[in-house]
């Protein structure tokens, strides 16, 4: 236990105490001290850098089964007492629902690879440092380059909570992340932006060259696009576009308060084949130095390995307490946010793919059409139906990336479009907390325009 | 704590201090039940100090003089740090002519009128209206919130300003089915000031009766078809554009980065009949939800012309960038809270009204459409976009047809701009709620009056 984890601990004692002295039933308190440095690189030139320290309590109050929420980053006794205060008042106006309350304790396992005291210790210089290098390797692709933001960041962070249902917890982890936000300027053209962002658990893990480059390239690459062609059929979606695309849209539908709120899709299709044969969604909140991963989740119930889809067939929905208990399920540590925020249903370090195929092999499969690079669109997260513009894509002309489109419209319907994969790539590539590969669907509209 | 944030500034070099005070609540509730009452007090000071040309920053929730002296300690250890890498130097800010003193905006019947209970009444009853709208709602939901803020903000400069300011939103959705099919509306108002402020349009039962007929009238509803249209775009969509599409291209930062309007200043972008603006102040109607009356860099918000008659005038400044630009700060200086820097953000971004009636422009128009209900989008460096509008009428020989589903529209902005022949007369803002995003949120506000234009429409397939 850290000191700073103990002094969260005694935070949430304290404020446990209050509660019940305001007229709360119960409490849960969830306390967090977060320290980042940074440094940014705005339009092509160091900008400055950054140490911001914060401290926070978010505080659920419970009247009966009447719920009441509040946070405070202020720890003197006044601002304490008027949060707690304002916490039971909101309870005890709320109407009641038998769905509120708080979990038993779980026991759970460690995680490792969560904490780095290099890391946590990286002065600004070193930070400075990093930002300066990632900018640089972007450039190096080419001076036309234009780099509208970059930034590294170092950030340790320690959390702790506790509740009158007995649950205690602590836990400390580091982070760096870092991105690059621009575009390629070429005399007049200003080509279409791109973004590209990672992280990292361990400083030593915190490469940065590989990413830039392919940033640099990107931009570059996206130059004098042309116009593409109209058909249904085939789409070749990159590990981003099918992200923003297929999976928050997926995730959303696995959300156990979605579904029993009958707004998912995949509502009664437990067991059911929901995607094509061979496809696979695993979430692991507990994988060792996961980005996504903690000790515990944000109601102190520990992470676990959740098989969401294997084979194509939908295996399981994910819960917090709350929800669990509407569905009469059993929570499955999905509980996520932070200090500011009621806990809610998320994902937490998710894999995709199941395919064996490489990025030539889909590319050759598609033949003729369009690889698409990021979306700029709506999609409904309901119908799965979504439409929107294919960004940084490309035309595709036996088996290659001839050339960079412009204004090309996609539409199709993400639950269709799943159970319409025909491969997925080999190489997976971290979008955030997600691994995801190359995925080639079928059956998507593509309307050319310029 | 005025004294306390001038006795930080005795460390020497340039310095800004901003203290700020936020009291929010959110009030969610759906299908009758209440998903989520929460109050959040967030308070703190940011420090931000110019060492050497580099920036630093640094924030502390903390308010004792030790705490403000160690985070002044730490952005200036910060700014060095950058200092030593920095290629060119920002040699100084541009001298302000402060405007100090006590600054709050506007509030018909202030937030604090009502009590807690009240407001938890309200999106209660409100959501209970939604459901018994139309025995085709099938799901419905509404979203109270309020942000209320107080600021400070000292600089070694010579700012010394005092900001109170509130922002109510509420927001109503219902979802309509038949059959298999659903859809949905939503009709949301986010303001600057009170209810008075917040309910000046339309009541709480408008904005219901609104969604309802909507969400129900879209499941009838036939597709339009594709292709390059001529096209009426109301206030909402307007104001979605000349944000998304426009208004990014023009902040200086962007600019900088080599944005469509770089180098363009002098130059035609848009018909003459085009003058775009973007104003701290709630201009033609009170209550934009983009309100900002001095910046986060105690810089007064002046109304800026970015567009004058179809010509490209100015960019949005912060300090920096004015200097590097030559010209006077614009008052777009804006941070989300205290632990976050200040950007260069737009407020509340629009067109000027002109001198045509809408039913003239309808009349005037032989084969069209009228697009209503801006619902998202995005646009890119170089004003191409693609928004999604809920509500499509067509217009044939002058007379507006019934509604028809949304599409996904899309162009260069600059393109629609040019292609501008008719300004409404009517004036509106739009896009007071929600969160324009851009590293940190910012609450902006958008509008202006009808446009005739032409734009590029997506049919059945891609709607």
């Amino acid at each position: 236990m850290t000191t700073a984890g103990q002094h969260l601990l005694e935070l949430c004692d304290d404020v446990l105490a209050r509660a019940a002295t305001a007229g709360a039933t119960a409490c849960e308190a969830f306390a967090e001290y977060v320290k980042e440095t940074s440094a940014s690189v705005e339009q092509n030139e160091l900008k400055g850098a950054s140490s911001a320290e914060h401290e926070a309590v978010g505080i659920r109050v419970f009247v009966g089964d009447r719920l009441g929420f509040a946070y405070v980053n202020r720890f003197d006794d006044e601002s304490l007492d008027d949060a707690i205060k304002d916490a039971v008042a909101i309870a005890k106006a709320s109407p009641g629902d038998p769905a509120n309350g708080l979990l038993e304790p779980l026991p759970g396992k460690a995680v490792k690879g969560l904490w780095d005291d290099a890391l946590a210790t990286l002065p600004p210089e070193a930070v400075v440092e990093r930002t300066v290098a990632l900018f640089d390797q972007a450039r190096r692709v080419d001076k036309r380059v234009s780099v509208d933001n970059a930034s590294f960041s170092a950030t340790l962070a320690h959390s702790a909570v506790v509740s009158t249902a007995g649950v205690r917890a602590a836990a400390s982890e580091t982070a760096a992340s870092w991105g690059l936000f621009g575009m390629a300027v070429d005399g007049d053209e200003v080509g279409s932006f791109d973004a590209y962002s990672e992280g990292a658990r361990l400083l030593k893990d915190a490469r940065t060259d590989e990413g830039a480059r392919r940033f640099g390239e990107t931009v570059m690459s996206l130059l004098k696009p042309r116009a593409g062609k109209s058909y249904q059929g085939k789409v070749l979606f990159s590990h981003e576009a099918f992200c923003e695309i297929f999976l928050d849209t997926l995730f959303e539908s696995i959300d156990g308060d979605v579904v029993h709120k009958g707004k998912s899709r995949l509502k009664g299709m437990l067991g059911e084949r929901v995607a094509s044969p061979g496809f696979l969604v695993v979430d692991d909140g507990a994988k060792h130095g996961g980005l996504a991963s903690g000790a515990f989740d944000r109601e102190g119930m520990p992470h676990r390995r959740t098989v969401v889809m294997g084979d194509g067939v939908l295996h399981a929905f994910l819960y917090d307490g709350k929800a669990a208990r509407r569905a009469k399920a059993r929570p499955t540590g999905h509980a996520l946010g932070s200090a500011r925020n009621l806990p809610s249903v998320g994902t937490t370090n998710v894999e995709v793919g199941g395919g064996n195929a490489s990025n030539d092999d889909l590319l050759c499969d598609l033949g003729d059409g369009l690889w698409v690079g990021r979306f700029s669109g709506n999609v409904d997260a309901v119908s799965g139906d979504f439409s929107g513009v294919a960004k940084g894509s490309f035309l595709v002309e036996n088996g290659k990336k001839t050339a960079p489109v412009k204004e090309t419209l996609i539409a199709g319907n993400v639950f269709e479009g799943l159970q319409r994969v025909l491969g997925c790539g080999e190489r997976r590539y971290r979008v955030m907390a997600t691994m995801c590969p190359w995925v080639l669907v079928d059956g998507v509209d593509v309307t050319a325009g310029g | 704590m005025l004294d306390l944030l001038e006795s930080a500034l005795a460390h020497g070099d340039w310095l800004e201090l901003r203290y700020h005070d936020r009291k929010s609540r959110s009030i969610l509730v759906e299908d009758g039940r209440l998903e989520g009452a929460r109050s959040m007090r967030h308070a703190g000071v940011g420090v931000r100090t110019l060492v050497d040309g580099a920036w630093g920053f640094a924030s502390t929730s903390v308010l004792t003089p030790e705490s403000l002296a160690a985070a002044v300690a730490a952005a200036r250890a910060s700014a060095k740090a950058a200092a030593a890498r920095r290629a060119s130097k920002q040699p100084r800010l541009p001298a302000v002519i402060w405007q100090n003193g006590a600054y709050t905006s506007p509030a018909r019947q202030p937030l604090a009128d009502k009590s807690l209970e009240d407001k938890i009444e309200l999106a209660l009853q409100t959501d209970a209206k939604v459901k018994r709208g139309s025995a085709r709602i099938t799901s419905s939901s509404v979203h109270y919130s309020e942000l209320i803020d107080e600021k400070l903000i000292v600089t070694s400069d010579g700012a010394r300003v005092r900001i109170i300011d509130t922002k109510p939103e509420l927001r109503v959705t219902a979802v309509a089915a038949m059959e298999s099919e659903l859809q949905s509306c939503m009709v949301a108002e986010g303001k600057t000031g009170g209810f008075g402020d917040l309910f000046a349009r339309r009541s709480a039962d408008e904005m219901v009766e609104k969604a309802v007929r909507i969400a129900t009238d879209l499941l009838r509803a036939g597709y339009v078809e594709g292709g390059k249209k001529r096209v009426i775009l109301a206030p909402d969509v307007v104001g979605l554009l000349v944000h998304e599409a426009i208004g990014h291209t023009v902040e200086a930062d962007f600019v900088l980065s080599g944005s469509a309007a770089a180098g363009k200043i002098g130059e035609r972008v848009a018909s003459e009949l085009v003058t775009l603006c973007d104003s701290g102040a709630s201009e033609h109607e009170a209550g934009a939800g983009g309100v900002v009356l001095v910046d986060d860099e105690g810089v007064a918000a002046r109304r800026v012309e970015i567009i004058k008659d179809g010509v490209l005038r100015s960019y949005l400044h912060n300090r920096e960038s004015a200097e590097r630009f030559g010209v006077e700060p614009t008052g777009n200086a804006r941070a989300f809270e205290f632990d976050n820097e200040p950007l260069i953000r737009m407020r509340n971004t629009y067109i000027e009204p002109g001198q045509t009636p809408l039913s003239r422009m309808v009349a005037e128009t032989a084969d069209g459409l009228l697009l209503v209900g801006a619902k998202n989008g995005q646009a890119d460096a170089n004003g191409e976009f693609m928004f999604v509008v809920g509500e499509a009428y067509p217009i044939r020989r002058g007379m507006l047809g019934p509604l028809h589903r949304g599409t996904t529209i899309t162009g260069n902005a600059f393109d629609v701009l040019r292609s501008v022949d008719q300004v409404g007369d009517q004036f509106a803002w739009e896009l007071g709620s929600g969160y324009c995003g851009k590293g940190q949120p910012a609450k902006v506000d958008a509008g202006g009056p009808h446009l005739r234009c032409t734009v590029t429409l997506a049919g059945k397939e891609s709607a």
